[in-house]
């Protein structure tokens, strides 16, 4: 792992060098600036002792000649008590030594073994000249002697009768300069550690929220959605915070939609469970008929329901019903009906008695809004006749191997457990057809017809009876079949909103 | 499937009876019945159970859509008032006849027939 490094040290590093830096700038400016003040006001006041010398040697020149020494070493002396005068010399105008202050010097010019010589030009480099020519200053700067050197001549009549000399000491320059650095560097000592102080202290309460944000996101990434950071600051961090609460709620969000969708799913497998497990699992087998049957759910699995219940040894009872709603509720009130039509079926050959039964008994268990419209038929296996009774359902269809068309038997009757007993028994009818050889009964649930195609048409009852009348030559299972291919390639790739059901009886001979 | 759907307009009329017309127009199905119902039920959470649906504007009906008009029936008898459907559009006229919606619900022609049914205190 990547070696971390805390934010409070990256910071507080920063801002150590930035204060470096920053004093280190003035301190140079500050020096510099104070050097040549220093130096400025230094060879101001040099220039002035000078002048001052020049005048009285000129004077004693005049009066007394370049001779009197004892008048010119008082000048000298009284000149090299100044403050920061170092030597001071006094030449004639061929430039030779008169007079030093350096008592060596002197005592090698009194025993003349020093000779008239320019010996202290050789050591100087000419910083700059100044004033007016005839009272021309040459300032030097001599760097054996660390010093300043300033001479003048002394003219008379514009004739150069002598030279003046002295030399001021850079030391008390230098010293006062590195006492105001020295100064500088303590101030800027205190500073710094000033600096990282308040660097620790600002940083940690930046930091702070940082941390209880990365707190919050281990809470949370341990799986505790419920967990929200508490982090109030007006800044990025506040804002960065809020996010993150706003992430996890979402995140939540999706986690129960998610739980949702599952339960949903699952709830779809219990339904389509229960439906599949109430169908029958294979159709009968009875000499003269053959009997086709399918049943192909849609994703929301609906309420549809076929059965073939034996009544009696010549009697069987055929079922197609269709549960309004979808899933669970329709499944439920699916097994409703079929324990209902199953108990009272049996030895009942009236259907209208049976759906009478079944409406009172339905509407006392069944979610209010719902209802099932069904319809119930008795085959007569000997007479070959069908009596049957409908509830809201799809018309019988009867298609006649005589004509080859399909016949629609209409009859009257509302869907079961929709309204009262009293309502129900006076509109539902009774029906009887007979079956000729090669005749075909087909019931169907609304999953057929509604199917819709991309255009959103529906696949229609009209539409319906074409195929019967196109595919009635095979027997029941095949005609079932070949209906249910051309629903599938009419909806083609539009998807299925209802359960699909058909059944179908023939007389075969 | 995404544009089939259901507008619903009422006018609520400050009869002594206090009479709610639905226009209905569109899909009665699975995404549209919850909105249905809801608009049906601010009805009856205000106390109103004179209701007309104008109906010939429905171009589908779902067999919940018509469970949800028989629970809205036995609300309404419960209650003493009066559910009227008007002027039915053929898809849901074929849905009634399978059913046999018509010996259940007293529908009528018009908005005025169906008004006039209410107004027995006139």
């Amino acid at each position: 792992m990547k070696k971390k490094i805390s934010l409070k040290i990256q910071f507080g590093l920063y801002i150590v060098l930035l204060i470096s830096v920053i004093i280190t700038s003035i301190l140079l400016f500050i020096r510099n600036q104070e050097k040549n003040a220093l130096t400025e006001e230094m060879q101001l006041r040099g220039s002035a002792l000078i002048k001052t010398l020049a005048g009285n040697v000129k004077e004693i020149f005049l009066t007394m000649g370049t001779t009197d020494l004892i008048s010119l070493s008082g000048l000298v002396d009284q000149i090299k008590q100044e403050k920061g005068v170092f030597d001071i010399w006094i030449l004639k105008e061929d430039g030779s030594l008169i007079i030093h202050s350096d008592d060596k010097i002197q005592q090698q010019i009194d025993e003349s073994t020093v000779k008239k010589t320019k010996f202290f030009f050789k050591e100087a480099v000419p910083l700059k000249a100044a004033g007016k020519k005839n009272e021309e200053l040459l300032v030097l700067f001599n760097p054996l002697k660390n010093s300043y050197q300033i001479s003048k001549a002394i003219m008379v009549n514009k004739k150069k009768i002598g030279i003046v000399g002295l030399n001021l000491s850079k030391k008390m320059i230098d010293s006062t300069v590195s006492g105001a650095v020295n100064k500088l560097i303590f101030i800027s000592i205190v500073f710094i550690i000033l600096g990282i102080f308040f660097t620790y202290v600002l940083v940690s309460i930046i930091v702070k929220p940082i941390k209880r944000l990365a707190d919050g996101a281990n809470i949370i990434g341990k799986g505790n959605l419920d967990h929200r950071i508490d982090v109030i600051s007006n800044n990025e961090i506040g804002e960065l915070a809020e996010t993150f609460n706003k992430m996890t709620k979402d995140l939540k969000a999706a986690q129960a939609n998610l739980v949702e969708k599952e339960r949903m799913e699952k709830e779809i497998q219990i339904a389509r469970n229960i439906q599949q497990a109430l169908l029958p699992k294979a159709v009968p087998r009875i000499k003269k008929f053959s009997f086709g049957a399918l049943y192909r759910s849609a994703k929301e699995v609906g309420g549809d329901y076929y059965d073939f219940i034996r009544v009696d040894p010549t009697h069987l009872g055929l079922v197609m019903a269709d549960v309004s709603g979808k899933g669970v509720p329709a499944a439920v009130i699916m097994a409703i009906t079929r324990s209902i039509l199953r108990s009272y079926a049996p030895g009942n050959l009236s259907p209208k008695d049976v759906f009478s039964v079944v409406n009172y008994l339905l509407r006392q268990n069944i979610y209010q809004g719902m209802f099932v419209t069904a319809f119930y038929g008795i085959l007569d296996i000997k007479k070959n006749s069908l009596q049957f009774a409908k509830a809201g359902h799809n018309f019988l269809i009867v298609h006649r191997s005589k004509t080859r068309e399909c016949e629609i038997i209409k009859s009257k009757g509302t869907a079961l457990g929709m309204t009262t007993p009293e309502r129900f028994d006076k509109i539902i009818e009774e029906a009887e057809v007979k079956l000729n050889k090669g005749d075909i009964i087909i019931q169907y649930s609304d999953g057929v017809s509604e199917a819709k195609n991309d255009k959103g048409e529906l696949y229609s009852s009209e539409r319906l009876y074409e195929n019967i009348n196109k595919f009635s030559g095979i027997d029941a299972q095949g005609l079932v079949n070949k209906i249910d291919e051309s629903v599938i390639s009419w909806a083609k790739n539009t998807p299925q909103s209802d359960d699909i059901s058909i059944i179908a009886v023939k007389l075969e001979e | 499937m995404g544009n089939e759907e259901l507008t619903i307009y009422i006018d609520k009329k400050e009869t002594p009876e206090k009479i709610w017309i639905f226009y209905l127009n569109g899909y009665l199905q699975a995404n549209t019945l919850e909105e249905f119902k809801n608009n049906v039920e601010s009805a009856f959470r205000e106390g109103i159970y004179n209701i007309i649906f104008d109906c010939h504007k429905i171009k589908f009906a779902s067999s919940a859509a018509l469970g949800a008009l028989i629970s809205f029936l036995d609300e309404v008898e419960k209650n003493n008032g009066k559910l009227i459907m008007v002027d039915l559009s053929e898809p849901i006229a074929d849905v009634f006849e399978l059913l046999e919606f018509f010996d259940i619900f007293p529908t009528v022609d018009t908005i005025e027939e169906a008004l006039s049914k209410f107004n027995t205190l006139i």
